[in-house]
């Protein structure tokens, strides 16, 4: 588990260093989701849309949109692949994706066509923390994400 | 008498200095980056001129520059107030200054003239009386007001001093001259308070002399200080009323290019640069400081912010570059501009949600949308002063196309939920329809359910539409919006070139924003292009039977959108369609039309003080409540967007529906043959 002040990120996952987007490998493919980091810069989570399931996407080309406090924005697959489920909990209750961010805040689960080399850029392992410190304190400094003790991210 | 007339002289000189003052301010007037300030005033005179030659500005002037009609309808007790004000100093200026030059020119009239003394003093008392009566209103607002300034209490002051010191010299002229009751008392006023002097057994002569000068130096120095207070909205006022009654072309300043070199925020006068038009420069002058707009604004409702209004706006907008009157400088404190009272400038400016409902209720009719996006321009383009996030909307437009920085190649997504859509849909070559989707629709999840809806409308209609997809650009709307309207032109560059691509003859919209960009920014009215609304499209359909509502409808009330309803006049189509929907149960909103709330998301305050948006929505959701419509149906995807999430935020069990939903979900589409054909005859009445 890698920690930088109130952001937990599990090592075990893989992560978009740009989107903030994690995946999870499972048996039926890629689980993915929106990282404690990404949750609590993009602020509290009102509206979610998911490409309906059986779509094809892109790595890094978006499978759903995201609405919240601080962000309009699309969410960017972390692999290619076709969308084989859906959250509807998180659709039904976007704010699971600021508050359950690596249970039962995930969006889509995604099967992938290329896994090994779309995995070969995202972090994972030991390279999670330096990543995530370096954001951590990229966004404190930029004024995109205010100081830990105004902060109300779950 | 020579003293007098050397001082009345001196009087006159400062009045004439005030006004060359105001006019040079005007002067200063002109697009931004562009030197044609002399260029702007003629413009100006132009328009007013012109303005005066047709009936309905001549009639705006007799009836609210004159008889105040606005100030009627808004408040009775203001309305008398300045009724007495402004026509007893009218009845008396001529009396007091003129009356004795009458008697001298063989003329026979005197001051002791029955009727003259008897409306004299009739005339008197009403000053004093408007003057009381708006003291008392100062000193007991009964609602929030603009912070009285030394100005205002000067102004009321000296009105007051000149009408109570008509009366005493006028008892001293009686108990000089030993005027009989028989001929003073047609002055009852001053023939009365000379019987309560009498006692007094001062020397007569000298009490009248000195009484005399001290009203005379009064009235001298009122005169001078007209042009440089806020009495000067005695000619403004009635210019201005003259001038926006007339309808223009464009309501809104034209897009100017920031091509000049933006300048330090502190930095003097005369090197700035003037997003203002001339006429807008008067209108500054021309407020009255009566705080209707203050009163008006959501936005001060859920803030509490004076500079957020337009009174607020100008008050400090004079503040700041109003160096021409010496005089106002010294009575207002005006003694330098510091960096803080730009910030709070600013600040104010960009927390104006821009939707024009303070227009209705001006009693001077200053066109406060398009002043307030003048002082936008000149503080973002000119200056370079804006919030911060409104900077980087401005880099996402220009990096990606869109102000959310979503990918544009991925502008359609929304189209990528719908099952049996055309396969060329996004790839025509040739299209009689282009549906110009906008940026909140294409991107917002909240409310990409609208463009969904109205493409399947428009498919259902048998339209041949096309989608420009990844290459529609936004419209410009927020960057106009935020001042920044130089940088819209490439966007507006870009979309015509698609329009001209597909050869679409009709461009349909959801978006009143973008709507309202398209019909007053591009050119297409020279192109023969057709513009239509999502409303517009809907109700045509409905009116010709190719669409019909089934029966069961629900309480339903509409909320009128600022740019497709103040901002384009369209309040009837929308209407139309739910009286076909819902013939019993529809319920107007409270207040709507011209009146109608704003939402909160409009003039981009969004990207940089959601509270306030929030803020400014629950005054809308409040009226939406007390309709105890079950279905509020709007025709703008921001407003949908702000007000479901707010209603959404109060647990409120009303459903938010957009009308190229609501025409989805509960209408029926009939073939075209059986409906007579009608869809097509009707286009004709869309906008052109």
């Amino acid at each position: 588990m890698a920690q930088v002040k109130e952001f937990f990120l599990p090592d075990d996952l893989y992560y978009d260093r740009k989107e903030h987007i994690w995946g999870r490998i499972e048996a039926d493919g890629v689980r993915a989701g929106l990282d404690a980091f990404g949750a609590c810069a993009a602020g509290t989570f009102a509206y979610i849309k998911l490409l309906p399931k059986g779509r094809q996407v892109q790595k890094g080309r978006p499978f759903g949109s995201m609405e919240a406090g601080k962000y309009v924005g699309p969410l960017k697959a972390p692999v290619s692949g076709t969308i084989v489920e859906h959250n509807q909990e998180v659709l039904d209750n976007p704010r699971l994706a600021n508050t359950d961010h690596y249970d039962h805040g995930w969006f889509v689960v995604i099967a992938p066509s290329n896994l090994d080399a779309d995995l070969a850029d995202l972090a994972h392992g030991g390279g999670v923390l330096p990543w995530l410190a370096a954001e951590v304190k990229e966004y404190e400094e930029g004024g995109k994400l205010k100081p830990q003790e105004e902060r109300e991210c779950a | 008498m020579w003293i007098f007339h050397g001082l009345a002289a001196l009087s006159l000189l400062a009045f004439t200095a005030g006004v060359a003052g105001r006019i040079r301010f005007w002067l200063r007037a002109g697009r931004t980056g562009a030197a044609g300030s002399r260029g702007g005033v003629r413009v100006a005179v132009r328009t007013s001129v012109g303005a005066l030659r047709k009936p309905r500005a001549l009639r705006a002037l007799a009836v609210d520059g004159l008889l105040f009609r606005r100030l009627w309808r808004l408040s009775r007790y203001r309305w008398l107030i300045h009724f007495l004000l402004a026509w007893s100093f009218v009845g008396l200026f001529p009396i007091g200054s003129l009356g004795d030059m009458v008697a001298s020119l063989g003329i026979p009239l005197g001051k002791d003239d029955p009727w003259f003394a008897a409306i004299n003093d009739t005339l008197g008392l009403g000053l004093i009386a408007g003057v009381v009566l708006a003291a008392a209103r100062r000193l007991f607002p009964g609602a929030p007001r603009p912070a009285t300034a030394f100005d205002d209490g000067l102004v009321l002051g000296l009105i007051g001093l000149l009408a109570l010191g008509g009366f005493v010299l006028e008892a001293g002229r009686y108990l000089e001259d030993a005027v009989p009751a028989s001929t003073g008392g047609y002055a009852y006023a001053g023939h009365a308070l000379s019987l309560a002097l009498e006692p007094l057994g001062a020397n007569r002569e000298a009490l009248h002399e000195g009484l005399w000068w001290s009203h005379a130096l009064l009235a001298l120095g009122f005169i001078a200080y007209i042009p440089h207070s806020k009495l000067f909205h005695i000619f403004t006022a009635p210019a201005t009323i003259v001038r926006n009654a007339a309808p223009t072309s464009a309501q809104f300043p034209a897009p100017s290019t920031p091509d000049a070199t933006p300048v330090a925020p502190t930095a003097a006068v005369g090197t700035g640069h003037w997003a203002l038009r001339a006429g807008q420069m008067m209108e500054l002058d021309a407020c009255i400081r009566c705080g209707k707009c203050m009163r008006a604004c959501s936005s001060f409702q859920a803030r509490g912010d004076e500079g957020a209004t337009l009174v607020g706006m100008i008050r400090q907008r004079r503040n700041l570059f109003d160096v021409t009157s010496p005089l106002a400088g010294v009575l207002g404190g005006r003694n330098g501009v510091s960096a803080e009272q730009w910030e709070r400038f600013q600040a104010g400016v960009f927390s104006c949600t821009l939707c024009g409902r303070c227009e209705q209720f001006c009693p001077v009719g200053i066109k406060t949308r398009g002043l307030a996006m003048a002082l936008r321009l000149e503080l973002a383009t000119a200056r370079c002063m804006m919030p911060k996030n409104l900077g980087v909307a401005r880099d996402a437009v220009a990096e990606e196309g869109n102000v959310f920085r979503f990918p544009n190649e991925d502008r359609a997504m929304w189209a990528e939920f719908l099952d049996d859509i055309p396969a060329d849909l996004m790839d025509k070559d040739h299209a009689e329809v282009l549906y110009f989707v906008g940026c909140v629709s294409s991107f917002s999840p909240a409310v990409q359910e609208i463009p969904q809806a109205f493409l399947q409308v428009l498919l259902k209609a048998g339209m041949d539409v096309a989608l420009l997809a990844g290459n529609e650009r936004c419209c410009g709307f927020p960057l106009i919006m935020g001042g920044l309207a130089g940088d819209a032109r490439a966007l507006i560059d870009h979309n015509m070139a698609e329009l001209r691509r597909l050869g679409a003859k009709l461009v349909v919209f959801n978006c009143p924003s973008c709507y309202y960009t398209w019909k007053k920014y591009y050119p297409v009215e020279a192109e023969g292009i057709r513009l239509a609304h999502a409303s517009e499209v809907i109700n045509d359909l409905v009116q010709s039977g190719r669409l019909v509502f089934e029966s069961g409808a629900m309480p339903v009330t509409y909320h009128d959108p600022c740019d497709l309803g103040r901002g384009l006049g369209v309040y009837d189509v929308p209407r139309d369609v739910l009286k076909r929907f819902a013939p019993a149960d529809y319920i107007e909103l409270t207040p709507s039309r011209e009146a109608a709330l704003c939402c909160g998301g409009g003039g981009d305050v969004e990207m940089w003080d959601p509270d306030l948006v929030a803020g400014v929505n629950t005054v809308l959701t409040d009226a939406v409540l007390t309709t105890g419509a079950g279905l509020l149906v709007q025709a703008c995807p921001q407003c949908k967007r702000v007000t479901q999430r707010g209603l959404e935020s109060r647990g409120a069990g009303v459903r938010t529906l957009d009308i190229a939903e609501l025409a989805l979900e509960f209408g029926t589409f009939v073939d075209e043959t059986v409906a007579g054909g009608a869809a097509q005859e009707r286009e004709s009445a869309w906008h052109r």
